[in-house]
């Protein structure tokens, strides 16, 4: 059984009108060692779906259906004082402009000793301060700069230690929820660089949240895209990026501004490989139906089905054939 | 590139700006530090000028120069030909029609608690367009021209109802609604998604086209500026290590700095993986 393992995940949140859909049916699992990238634009869902794994929605969000397993717990019916065990020390996130979260009167140092102590309270000082030392020899941050205040941190220094904090306990699995979007090209490419090689060092799970497709396709074994609340393509990078199906995949990539022009999809036929139906699912239509340049009759009155176009390559679409 | 060998829009020789860290209760010393460090640039009418540079290297700094919104401490910034330093009162003013920005942070820039309309308006009030009619057709072209259209539909909204992307369009809104000669645009996407950021490249470039505007773009993203740039210029430590056409200098950087920047891209290749 795979460490993680998302099944028919599916998160609401209530608003005054109505209930909200934030992620629809979400499928997936991951091994240790391994990484998936999710990729969408911002209301996709993406965030909710990391956040929704270690039970931290907002008060109006809630988990309508599907079951979370993790290294055999059922995260979502464990009890609070047990889930806060798995939080920071089996799974650790990474969350969102993380950096410009430090505590500004507090040394950044003893924010980290803080984390390691309040989840393992019988480790002594010492103990745990040689922890924060080793952590920062992981990251490249000079062991004298412990104890600076966060102004006295560059951007990228920041985010290291950000990611150091993340490791103090660690964890299993880490979620890391767009942690470069704020520093610039270099800077960025260090980082990723950072967390591909600790990743593959520690031998952890790693879930990566990012609207960047080059980014994820920097450092995930397995890509997921999602639109509208609804994961509509999921295989290995390299087939997701050299193969690209579904029609919104596909507009996602030809978007993408690369250093050589915008992105050129290999495959340039219509997204219409033969495939075979993997699993019958919704009732609704495709959400992406009204923006799709391939979209038929067939989509506009009958639900999508997921469909395999390789043993480890699905697509949620009407096209294939 | 425009083939008139015309004055070009701005000039910029070794300009210098030092800030100097006043010696304070709480600073442990006295340092100065140099923004921009003898930078020479010259940009064309008519083109869209990039320029590209990490966090830090002074790449804002030169825009609010540009913008007079700082003043320089050497050097010489030539706007259609005038010297902008000595710039005061009506020609200060007729200045500020002429250059406009278009800011980082959509989230940031527009004020809350005014309305589309409003934020859009404002420029014109300021410039003497005293008929609210007058003010209302040209909110609306420039919202249009900006891709919020039925701009009508747009006019009562707050920022908070529009997208990042609806906000940044609007914030462009506001830099054209005076139909300005120059353009800056700071990191204009940087908060935004990947496919929302290239809608809006796509827009400037459209704005380039359709109103003649002069651009300059400033970004950290090298293949946004190849997208969208006739050349490009590369700023590190406030000064400019690399200059030229935004090909040449992609395909054969001629510094290493240059050289470290197009290697940080993400990449899709996946050979050594």
């Amino acid at each position: 059984m795979a460490l993680l393992e998302v099944e028919n995940l599916t998160i609401a949140y209530k608003t005054r009108r109505e209930t909200a859909i934030a992620a629809d049916r979400v499928n997936f699992s991951l091994e240790r060692g391994r990484s998936v990238g999710i990729v969408g634009e911002s209301g996709c869902g993406k965030t909710t779906l990391g956040m929704a794994l270690l039970r931290l929605l907002p008060s109006n969000g809630f988990v309508k259906k599907g079951r979370v397993t993790f290294d055999g717990m059922d995260l979502l019916s464990l009890p609070d004082t047990r889930m806060q065990r798995v939080r920071w020390k089996r799974i650790a996130m990474i969350f969102q402009a993380a950096m410009n979260a430090w505590n500004p009167v507090q040394r950044i140092g003893d924010q980290i000793l803080e984390a390691i102590r309040t989840h393992d309270p019988k480790i002594t000082k010492a103990e745990a301060v040689k922890q924060v030392e080793q952590l920062y020899e992981l990251v490249e941050i000079p062991a004298d700069r412990i104890f600076d205040f966060p102004h006295q941190y560059s951007g990228g220094m920041k985010q290291r230690a950000i990611i150091a904090m993340a490791l103090a306990c660690s964890p299993d699995l880490i979620i890391a929820d767009e942690p470069t979007t704020a520093l610039d090209v270099i800077v960025q490419d260090q980082i990723l660089q950072k967390i591909k090689a600790i990743q593959k060092e520690k031998n952890i799970a790693l879930i990566f949240i990012s609207h960047d497709i080059g980014v994820v396709a920097g450092v995930c074994h397995e890509i997921m895209v999602m639109y509208r609340g609804k994961i509509v393509e999921a295989g290995r990078r390299e087939e997701v990026f050299e193969v690209p199906v579904h029609p919104y995949t596909r507009a996602l990539l030809s978007s993408y501004l690369t250093i050589d022009g915008v992105f050129e999809i290999r495959d340039k036929q219509s997204p219409a490989p033969p495939c075979t139906p993997a699993e019958p699912l919704s009732k609704e239509l495709c959400g992406y139906v009204h923006l799709c340049p391939h979209a038929s009759e067939a989509c506009r009155s009958r639900p999508p089905q997921w469909r395999e176009i390789t043993p480890t390559h699905k697509v949620l679409c009407s096209l294939c054939r | 590139m425009p083939d008139t060998p015309a004055e070009p829009m701005v000039q910029i020789q070794g300009i210098k700006k030092t800030y100097s860290e006043d010696r304070s209760l709480f600073a442990r010393s006295a340092q100065a530090l140099t923004a921009i460090d003898g930078v020479s640039l010259c940009i064309e009418k008519g083109e869209v000028f990039g320029l590209v540079g990490a966090s830090g290297s002074g790449k804002t700094t030169l825009g609010r120069l540009l913008l007079k919104l700082e003043e320089i401490d050497a050097g010489q910034i030539r706007f259609q030909g005038k010297d902008i330093s000595g710039l005061k009162g009506a020609a200060l003013k007729d200045f500020r029609r002429r250059v406009q920005l278009i800011p980082q942070d959509p989230y940031q820039s527009l004020n809350p608690y005014m309305s589309i309309f409003d934020t859009v308006a404002e420029p014109l009030i300021i410039h003497g367009i005293r008929s609210s009619e007058a003010r209302r057709q040209k909110a609306a072209q420039a919202l249009d021209a900006a891709g919020l259209s039925p701009a009508a539909d747009f006019f009562p909204s707050y920022p908070h109802q529009l997208s990042g992307g609806q906000r940044q369009r609007a914030a462009i809104a506001r830099a054209m609604v005076l139909s300005p000669e120059f353009v800056i645009a700071d990191e204009p996407t940087s908060m935004l998604d990947a496919t929302i950021s290239f809608t809006i490249f796509k827009l400037l470039a459209d704005l380039r086209k359709t109103q003649g505007v002069t651009l300059l773009f400033i970004t950290h993203d090298l293949a946004a500026a190849r997208f969208l740039c006739d050349r490009i210029a590369v700023i590190y430590k406030g000064q400019i290590v690399e200059s030229g056409l935004s090909e040449q200098v992609i395909n054969n950087p001629g510094s290493d700095y240059t050289r470290a920047l197009i290697n940080a891209q993400p990449r899709f290749s996946f050979v050594n993986q």
